[in-house]
């Protein structure tokens, strides 16, 4: 039963930490329609940047994370003016095209990161104690604790941000209706600006949080932009609730099964049962049916 | 220009007129596409290919064969994505089961090399179904992703079925190529170069005999697809089909060249690779896979295979190929840079002279004052009466959420009437056509067509019975020329049969013939200019667009057409000549329903006026017959303005 216990607490850890990334992946896609491959790239590069400069310059954890959200940010930006908006300008099939130009840039952007930082995984060094606390006879990891208490309070703030605050309308509206936004005054381009901006400083903090668990590794972009895909898909583009959803059915395969069977399977179950869900109900668990796909086909 | 600017405009076409004027007398020349040219070209590359092992280097002649294997992977994508416009990137998910597939077979069952060639091309084909399965309810981007990850999956199960992959360490054992007395490696690659030229033919034959524009019509406008009768599913299957059987093929040539499978060769990178060549190249051409591919091919021989440079150089090229020519570098080299070259000077004088198409799309009608078009239809109430019932829809219900669109609805249709369908926006015309026609779901009542209760079916084995129809916003295959498209309408009745169209045999030919043809006739029976035939139809005006749906809704002589506001967007001039082709076509035993706002035009035209309210036919008039019209009609006339 103790084994049960220490891989339901790792499995909501690795869950709050799918839960971020998806939601930096459904910022972007809820507002403009892309799928942003780089957003896994940036967690990748937020765990490398937190080895790098907690573990051998020694940096002050809190430091590092402000120093890499901004940077994040600063990426996200980047990433819209530089990847996605030429691409979009150029193309009917704005969904499909950015996608090959964000996994152009993720896959040439990791292997530059490889040949800096080379491709093995190196430690980081927890940021709060490694001694966990013992609940009854099972240790709960500090660090766990951390990440879902954080990955808590994010979701909360983003919630009251999106139901509460008239930003959140106006991210909420274009979500919904790109068009009818631009056409009430909202500049969407702007919105889509800071969306990109969010997600970056969102994927940053969870590669953070994500490095004294995973290791640093640049091999680790796919994996993560998979796993956040499934959460997504599972849950629902586009849904932040279906995301939520998703990224815990996720979290806890992964941080369960391996316990009862060979790891292996982890990956290639969670492929079946994605594929699996996607042939029964095409927009997920909580997701809008066809979003930003759905434009003319009323118009037959 | 000025003048040219308005007749742009009230045509409704959305393009700039200085761009389209200079764009459309160029796209339709293509240099490098004739028959003969292309010929000369597959039989250079493959003299060159054969020649190559004479310089007896089998170093070299493994990496060309490797890179060949690329080449015919990106061949095989070519199929699923650029002809049939699925966003699958499980190619190199397939290689691998087509290269495990065959050491298996060869390694550990014993069979020999030719058997299990086909067996492991069994394979590839039924994996490809599989994966294309969720592509009926799942599309764009999640299919993309989809099977993007699955690439994720092969490292995992390569470890886990250890006992038949070799695991981390490699499936060996597999034998060599013994090809006549050729020593193994150029065995090898003598047979590698086969695959690729065979495979090439193919996609070259299915695309030019029939496939190719069926392809194209999936992809650009699925729902034309199943208005012209197409079995949509079926198509795109047989795209994974060719998908599958291409990809796994190169898997094949991947183990019989190396001896050894090892699971590392099968990874994102390697979709990357592939994926950049066909997208660079020019997806959806014939020569794109190969032109994009091979320079990518020899980049990764330049830096080394595993060397991280490669995926920097591929992700890069990517990006930047995306973004400077979207459609790739063989069409932007066709379309743009050799026009440039060989036509500057034709092109400017183009631009000079007021351009035939946009001035006036149909030719001069001989009498001067225009009658109305019912007049050329010798038609009495009484024979309208007797003819047959065609359609017979009963109790018609269906909402959408709380609205009832159409509410308890019944309507007959006799054979040689022409009946327009009226009615403020939103009273449910269009939602009763995509009853008809099958693209909505009826939620109560029944349709009858021909006799036959249809009551349920799905909208391409409607059209197949005999019903044509056109769309408020017109789908046509915008790269196509408007004979192409027009021929669209006729693939579906005289399907060719995949092996003919494989090895393109004469009748196969001669149906494509037939099908040119007869879209010839149709656009004169529209009374189109002939020249606008080998217009690409992109550049025509959208109510010239309408009209040519309409052609290719009626060329395959459907009993029932359905057209959704055909004369939108004509000038008066243009509507005439709509409404003299369509009487013309009832009088070949075409039955036309009308829905459209013009009511001059309907009431010119229409034997016979169906005036719709809330989704309930509310009045039912016969103009031809000196009845006094009904009050609900005339308050429409008057809303609608006509005296």
């Amino acid at each position: 039963m103790t084994v049960f216990w220490i891989g339901l607490l790792a499995g909501l850890a690795l869950a709050s930490v799918y839960l971020l990334i998806a939601m930096s992946f459904t910022i972007i896609v809820g507002v403009s329609g892309v799928f942003n491959l780089l957003q896994a790239t940036w967690v990748m590069l937020a765990t490398v940047a937190s080895y790098q400069l907690i573990g051998l310059r020694d940096w002050n954890p809190v430091l590092a994370l402000l120093v890499l959200m901004i940077g994040g940010a600063v990426a996200g930006l980047l990433t819209n003016w530089i990847i996605v908006q030429p691409a979009e300008k150029r193309s009917d099939h704005v969904i499909e095209t950015t996608l090959l130009t964000t996994l152009g840039a993720s896959t040439a952007i990791a292997a530059l990161a490889a040949m800096r930082f080379g491709s093995d995984a190196k430690t980081v060094h927890p940021y709060v104690s490694s001694q966990p606390w013992m609940v009854a006879d099972v240790p709960v990891s500090k660090t766990s604790v951390l990440i879902i208490a954080v990955t808590f309070v994010i979701a909360f703030i983003f919630e009251r941000f999106l139901h509460k605050s008239a930003a959140g309308l106006m991210t909420r509206v274009t979500l919904e209706d790109p068009e009818g936004a631009e056409l009430s005054g909202i500049r969407v381009r702007r919105v889509v600006s800071y969306s990109f901006a969010g997600a970056g400083a969102l994927a940053a903090l969870a590669g953070w949080m994500v490095a004294p668990v995973l290791a640093a590794s640049t091999s680790n972009a796919q994996p993560l932009a998979f796993y956040a895909f499934a959460a997504m898909a599972l849950g629902g583009f586009g849904s932040f609730t279906g995301a939520a959803i998703g990224a815990l059915v996720v979290g806890l395969l992964q941080g369960m099964l391996p316990l009862y069977i060979n790891p292996s399977w982890t990956l290639i179950l969670v492929v079946l049962l994605v594929t699996a869900l996607l042939i029964v109900r095409p927009a997920g668990i909580r997701g809008v049916a066809g979003l930003h796909g759905a434009q003319g086909v009323r118009e037959i | 220009m000025a003048d040219q600017t308005a007749t742009a405009a009230r045509a409704g076409d959305v393009e700039s007129p200085g761009a389209y004027a200079v764009k459309n007398r160029l796209t339709w020349k293509r240099p490098l596409g004739s028959a003969t040219a292309e010929t000369a070209w597959m039989v250079g590359v493959l003299a060159l290919l054969l020649l190559l092992p004479l310089s007896g280097n089998a170093y070299d002649v493994g990496r060309v064969q490797l890179g060949l294997v690329y080449v015919l992977a990106a061949v095989g994508l070519n199929v699923a994505y650029g002809l049939a416009g699925e966003f699958t990137l499980g190619h190199v998910f397939l290689m691998a089961c087509g290269a495990y597939a065959a050491g298996i077979f060869t390694a550990h069952a014993g069979l020999n090399i030719w058997l299990a060639l086909v067996l492991s091309l069994v394979v590839g084909i039924v994996v490809s179904l599989l994966l294309g399965a969720p592509s009926v309810r799942v599309q764009g981007a999640y299919l993309g992703l989809l099977t993007l990850f699955a690439v994720l999956a092969i490292p995992p199960a390569v470890i886990l079925g250890e006992r038949y992959t070799g695991g981390e360490y490699g499936l060996l054992g597999i034998p060599t190529v013994q090809l006549g007395g050729l020593e193994p490696y150029v065995g090898t690659y003598y047979l590698t170069v086969a695959s690729l030229a065979v495979s090439f033919l193919v996609v070259r034959n299915l695309n030019r005999f029939g496939l190719g524009l069926r392809f194209a019509l999936l992809r650009e406008a699925p729902r034309a697809a199943q208005a012209v009768g197409m079995p949509t599913s079926r198509v795109k299957f047989t795209a994974y089909a060719l998908f599958g059987a291409i990809t796994s093929l190169a898997g094949v040539m991947m183990a019989y060249n190396d001896g050894v499978v090892v699971g590392n060769s099968f990874s994102v990178q390697t979709t990357l690779l592939i994926l950049t060549g066909v997208v660079i190249g020019g997806k959806g051409t014939l020569w794109g896979p190969v032109v994009g591919t091979v320079p990518l091919v020899f980049l990764s021989y330049y830096v080394g295979p595993f060397n991280d440079t490669n995926p920097v150089i591929f992700g890069a090229a990517l990006v930047l190929v995306v973004i400077a020519f979207p459609n790739g570098i063989v069409p932007a080299i066709r379309y743009q840079l050799l026009p440039w070259f060989t036509s500057r000077s034709a092109l400017r004088s183009d631009r000079l002279t007021p351009d035939p198409v946009n001035a006036t799309h149909m030719s001069p009608t001989s009498d001067g004052e225009p009658k109305p078009a019912r007049e050329l239809l010798p038609q009495t109430a009484a024979a309208t009466e007797s003819r047959k019932v065609i359609l017979s829809a009963s109790s018609l219900t269906r909402s959408f959420g709380g609205v009832k669109a159409i509410n308890d609805l019944s309507l007959e249709v006799h054979d040689g009437e022409i009946v327009g369908l009226v009615g403020q926006n939103g009273c449910g015309k269009s939602t009763l056509l995509n009853l008809v026609s099958g693209f909505y779901r009826l939620d109560h009542g029944s349709v009858e067509l021909f006799g036959v209760d249809l009551t349920g079916s799905g909208p391409a084995r409607i059209a197949r019975t005999g019903v044509g129809r056109t769309f408020q916003v017109p789908r046509l295959v915008p790269k196509a020329t408007v004979v192409e498209n027009i021929a669209l309408g006729l693939v579906e009745r005289d399907r060719p049969s995949f092996l003919g169209g494989i090895v393109g045999s004469p009748n196969v030919r001669r149906l494509m013939r037939e099908r040119t043809d007869r879209a010839r006739e149709m656009v004169e029976t529209l009374g189109l200019d002939p020249n606008i035939g080998d217009e690409i139809a992109d550049r025509l005006p959208l109510g010239l667009k309408r009209i040519i749906e309409v052609g290719r809704a009626a060329v395959a002589e459907p009993r029932l057409l359905l057209l959704d506001e055909p004369a939108a967007g004509l000038n008066d001039e243009e509507r005439r000549q709509l409404a003299v082709t369509i009487a013309n076509l009832s009088h070949r035993g075409i039955t036309p329903l009308v829905v459209e706002h013009n009511m001059e035009f309907v009431l010119s035209l229409c034997s016979r006026v169906v005036l719709m309210e809330s989704g309930s036919v509310v009045c039912d008039h016969r103009p031809a017959e000196a009845l006094p019209m009904p009050q609900q009609m005339a308050d429409y006339m008057q809303f609608a303005g006509v005296n």
